[in-house]
């Protein structure tokens, strides 16, 4: 059974490699991106359900990519949900303001995290 | 380095005997071609006060011939209010004021009888110097500061990623997704867990005492049911209570008002005491959480244990940051020593107070006092302090700064990621 694809963005291998462990044996399909510019163009060639978006990235910061993902026709209704070693006292209201559905600081447990997407992820007719 | 601010705003405070100031107010202006003077007049205190709250000042004159025990008072009650350099006028007789002043807040004295240019200008000079010394001293101070809280932002981010990816794959393995496990693996996982957890709380412990220390808690109140956050808290923490042979149990007046904090704050207040408790109170034993009115203003939270209770030292000493009260314990039940200060500034912050009462081997009642919430703090608007407001403007700037110096190819393009996943993975 397939779940959705998501998209999961972080710029440490390590990091993308054990949600992406997670997320498969949840039955999600996932895809990657590692810094700001390839969030962008996988975004477009991987349509994914929902993305998980690191705030710290190369080429890109987590918040230039949200403002982008916003303003694009296809992709502003894709929910994107932060996960982040910043502070959430300093960073998730500025998350939420911009446009993130969700916030989540690292380390994330994983009920948390799968409970999250759960609630965001459109629903697969 | 331009000693001499090219224009001098002089405070200028006489009383009625002016004629030693006008002199010196003449020796001052007929020194134009090493800075330009400008003064305000006032004829006593209460104007001179009002003059410094409305507009800054290069240098007070303070003119003391008036009887000692004024004088000396004058100095004081100018230095409570300002910084600002000071230079106090003496009367022939009032030679022996001269030291007393300079103790007492004044940064030069002059005699009046003995004025001439070249004095007055030389404790000029002086005075305006040491003042443009100390505001560059504390402008390193700040810098500095701005520095130490940069870098351990950096550092409690730097620590967490990685943390975070052990806390990952510890779950993922206990979680039978690297396969199956033996009950011993299972047990030696569950161990790995439970230590990374704690340095995880470590490190936020120690990030939130350096905020704290730089008065930088971000602390957001508003109106909130006291009775309903002890209930969930007591609930939550229960089944730690249990699994070490422990009742923990709520005891609440009925209608208590709502009180004006910060919700995930006196969360973190309670589960940092309640914690506590469980940790020091041998089993069987019981922890009681209770609230009631204190009276008009405030609702009093105590936390009440049956444990091995603490010494009249520690009961001074324990709010201190650092502080142990057995250094002997063994290194499990051992943190950085921070809870319980983090306790005390959060508190504190939010207009309240803790304290303990202890007896050995009987038992500890830690109790805590939050506002009340008043029909004024009961609107709808959470107030943001502007310590967090500062701080988030803050993070706007380094983030474009961030955002600047960050402009490089990402680390690995996605196909050579899942190429890596796949290798991984087989």
């Amino acid at each position: 059974m397939n779940r959705g694809k998501i998209l999961i963005v972080d710029d440490d291998p390590d990091m993308r490699y054990g949600v992406n462990v997670r997320l498969r044996a949840s039955d999600f399909e996932t895809a990657y991106a590692a810094d700001g510019i390839s969030v962008i163009s996988e975004a477009l060639k991987q349509e994914p359900d929902l993305i998980l978006l690191d705030l710290g990235l190369p080429a890109g910061d987590g918040f230039v990519v949200l403002d982008w993902l916003q303003n694009h026709a296809q992709l502003s209704s894709v929910p994107v949900v932060v996960v982040t070693a910043r502070e959430a006292e300093s960073f998730k209201e500025l998350a939420l303001a911009a446009g993130a559905r969700d916030f989540l600081q690292k380390p994330v447990n994983n009920e948390e995290l799968l409970d999250t997407i759960e609630k965001h992820i459109p629903q697969l007719s | 380095m331009d000693l001499m601010p090219r224009d001098l705003h002089v405070l200028h405070v006489e009383d009625d005997q002016a004629d030693a100031l006008a002199l010196l107010a003449r020796i001052l202006e007929s020194s134009a071609a090493v800075f330009t003077v400008r003064f305000t007049l006032v004829g006593d205190l209460e104007e001179a006060l009002s003059a410094l709250r409305a507009e800054s000042f290069d240098l007070i004159l303070l003119d003391l011939s008036l009887p000692e025990s004024v004088g000396l008072d004058l100095v004081s009650r100018v230095r409570n209010v300002t910084q600002c350099p000071m230079i106090v006028l003496l009367g022939d007789s009032q030679e022996d004021l001269a030291q007393r002043s300079l103790e007492t807040g004044a940064q030069d004295y002059l005699m009046k009888g003995r004025i001439d240019s070249d004095r007055v200008l030389q404790s000029l000079r002086h005075v305006v110097e040491k003042s443009q010394l100390r505001s560059e001293f504390e402008e390193v101070l700040r810098k500095e500061m701005q520095v130490k809280d940069h870098f351990l932002s950096h550092l409690s981010h730097e620590l967490r990623t990685p943390l975070a990816v052990v806390n990952q794959f510890l779950s993922l393995l206990l979680d039978g997704l690297g396969g199956d496990l033996t009950p011993k693996q299972v047990e030696f996982l569950q161990i790995a867990l439970r230590n990374t957890d704690q340095l995880q709380g470590m490190i936020s412990d120690l990030l939130e005492v350096t905020r704290a220390d730089a008065g930088k808690l971000p602390v957001r109140v508003r109106a909130i049911s006291v009775s309903t956050l002890i209930r969930e808290t007591v609930q939550d923490l229960r089944a730690r209570a249990d699994g070490r042979g422990l009742t923990l149990e709520a005891k609440l007046s009925s209608g208590l008002p709502k009180i004006l904090a910060d919700p995930s704050r006196v969360l973190q207040i309670l589960v940092n005491l309640i914690d506590n408790a469980i940790k020091f109170t041998p089993a069987p034993g019981e922890i009681v959480v209770s609230a009631g009115c204190e009276d008009d203003d405030f609702v009093q939270i105590n936390v009440e244990d049956t444990g091995s209770g603490i010494s009249s030292e520690g009961t001074r000493r324990i709010f201190d940051r650092l502080y142990q009260e057995d250094p002997s314990l063994d290194e499990g039940r051992k943190g950085l020593g921070l809870g319980l200060h983090i306790c005390k500034e959060l508190v504190t912050c939010q207009g309240g107070k803790i304290w303990v009462h202890s007896t050995e081997g009987v038992g500890s009642q830690f109790s805590f006092t939050l506002p009340l919430a008043t029909t004024q703090g009961s609107s709808s608007t959470p107030k943001t302090s502007s310590s967090q407001l500062h701080g988030a403007a803050r993070e706007m700037g380094s983030r474009i700064q961030g955002l600047i110096s960050e402009s490089g190819p990402g680390a690995s393009s996605p196909d050579q990621e899942q190429q890596s996943l796949n290798e991984k993975s087989s």
